[in-house]
């Protein structure tokens, strides 16, 4: 090799066209999600989009609260903890399912720049879970200011010395990466999809909402929809969120005559067994996601979904 | 849904299309509306049937005359406040339809969506003059639950008439706002601005 005596920093460097490992993810993460940010908030100044982010999960917690307070009179006032958290959580599986989708079709079908992206040396799974991520923060926003309301306004009594930290946290990490791999499969499925596949997430959440125990326990719900329920890690999540913020309060999975019951003979879970059946069933939708995307994104590519705009 | 579509068509590059055919924007709109209409009407039969047949609710009605009326005239003022709302998209893109985005659900809440508009008291009522789901959602339950007896609202006719008002209103404002916005872009060169 000849050296022409070039500065080193001017050679050419290998590991530009090689890719540098974590080190280009993380990059390619922090300004995807960067720019994730910048299209959902940039759009106006922070004070309205702080209303923004949180009318929505706010509204749909009073129209529930409200409800309660109808059908069950003074009665319902007991329940609102636990409508309230459950809600509030479900403003941020919305937000954080609909992300990953979202950014799909927002690039493929709106900016025409899908293409660009999977052409480009980035992992597309991490730009995808970049862009993601600013709508899941818009809903973890959205989810503690509905918690706040329904203490402050509404009041729900709390006790901040009587929460279970450590299980608030390990749930909570747990259910975030539960819901970005629901939202990993999402994106596979928009990847396949045609026009209007904008409303597929909601669509799928919806559903989802009627099985986890979000806003009622699985116990009124028939047996074979319970089973759905215990083998959604989304339910022992809410289930979790719960028991961490109300110790004691009632639970979404088990009560008098659930499903829960008669399989354990245990009335409610314990805070254990909230973590170890959501471990198990949260690793088993990410390893699922994970297939699924990559096989979604295979098939994507073959078919030459990944440049096709339908118009949506 | 009625007031974002003109946000999807100006991002698709079809507005300038509606805007330099020889047609009105309103009988586009229009057509939308009643493509929106069937979908409604269809998804609203769908839910009275799950409801009737699963969950056994029963109904009682004693004027389907006014009922109908109500139906229809609800349907009219809410999409003459759509399209009202639509004439904001050909000035403004994101803003717009974010906004919108952001009462949606405040809207339902002070409409009674699930549940009775009149347990809101002054809201309710606030509610029932200014907003046409909160007075079209109530004027039906009372005319398709008889025995329910006193909400604390008008009477369904009254309410009817109230639609009424609002569906002349909504649609004469949405003809008027429509054209001043469409003078306004048309000067400020955003009837072709997209993505933003």
């Amino acid at each position: 090799m000849i050296d022409v005596g070039l500065n080193p920093r001017d050679r050419f460097d290998p590991a530009r066209a090689r890719g540098r490992g974590t080190v280009d993810l993380l990059r390619s993460f922090r300004t995807a999600a960067s720019l994730g940010w910048k299209m959902e908030a940039n759009w106006t100044d922070p004070v309205l989009f702080f209303i923004y982010s949180v009318a929505k999960p706010v509204a749909s917690a009073l129209i529930l609260v409200f409800m309660l307070q109808v059908i069950a009179g003074p009665a319902g006032i007991a329940l609102r903890p636990f409508v309230i958290v459950g809600s509030a959580l479900w403003s941020f599986v919305v937000s954080g399912v609909a992300g990953l989708a979202w950014a799909v079709l927002d690039d493929r079908e709106r900016y025409r720049m899908l293409k660009y992206i999977y052409v480009s040396p980035s992992s597309f799974l991490t730009v995808l879970l970049g862009r993601g991520l600013a709508r899941l923060a818009v809903g973890a926003m959205g989810a503690g200011i509905t918690l706040a309301v329904g203490v402050i306004v509404l009041g729900v009594p709390f006790n901040v010395l009587a929460v279970d930290w450590p299980l608030l946290v390990i749930v909570l990490v747990l259910g975030v990466i539960t819901i970005c791999s629901l939202a990993v499969v999402m994106a596979a499925v928009c990847l396949q999809t045609r026009q209007e596949s904008w409303d597929y997430p909601e669509v799928v959440v919806g559903a989802l909402f009627l099985v986890v125990g979000a806003v009622f326990p699985l116990s009124v719900l028939p047996l074979p929809l319970q089973v759905f329920g215990l083998i959604s890690p989304l339910s022992w999540w809410i289930a979790g969120v719960r028991q961490a913020l109300f110790p004691g309060g009632p639970s979404s999975i088990g009560g008098p005559g659930s499903l829960w019951q008669q399989l354990s003979g245990q009335l409610n879970p314990n805070p254990v067994q909230i973590v170890l059946v959501l471990l198990v069933t949260g690793a088993i939708v990410t390893l699922g996601s994970a297939m699924l995307f990559r096989a979604g994104e295979a098939r994507a590519k073959d078919r030459g979904l990944i440049d096709r705009t339908t118009g949506s | 849904m009625m007031a974002a579509q003109l946000y999807w068509e100006k991002d698709q590059g079809n507005l300038e299309l509606y805007f330099a055919a020889p047609m009105n924007v309103m009988s586009v709109l229009i057509g939308m509306a009643v493509g929106g209409l069937v979908m409604s009407s269809t998804r609203a039969v769908a839910i009275l049937f799950i409801a009737t047949v699963v969950f056994g609710v029963s109904f009682s009605i004693s004027q389907w005359t006014l009922l109908i009326a109500v139906f229809v005239l609800t349907l009219a003022a809410l999409y003459g406040f759509g399209m009202m709302l639509a004439s904001l998209f050909v000035m403004w893109g994101r803003e717009a339809f974010h906004l919108t985005q952001l009462m949606t659900e405040p809207v339902y809440f002070v409409s009674g969506l699930n549940f009775p508009v009149g347990r809101l008291g002054f809201i309710g009522a606030l509610a029932i003059a200014l907003i046409p789901l909160a007075v079209g959602l109530d004027a039906m339950r009372q005319l398709a639950f008889v025995s329910t007896g006193p909400t604390g609202t008008p009477e369904p006719w009254v309410e009817a008439l109230i639609l009424v008002a609002m569906t002349i209103v909504f649609i004469g404002l949405a003809r008027w706002l429509l054209h001043s916005m469409e003078e306004r872009a048309r000067r400020e060169g955003r009837l072709t601005v997209r993505w933003r």
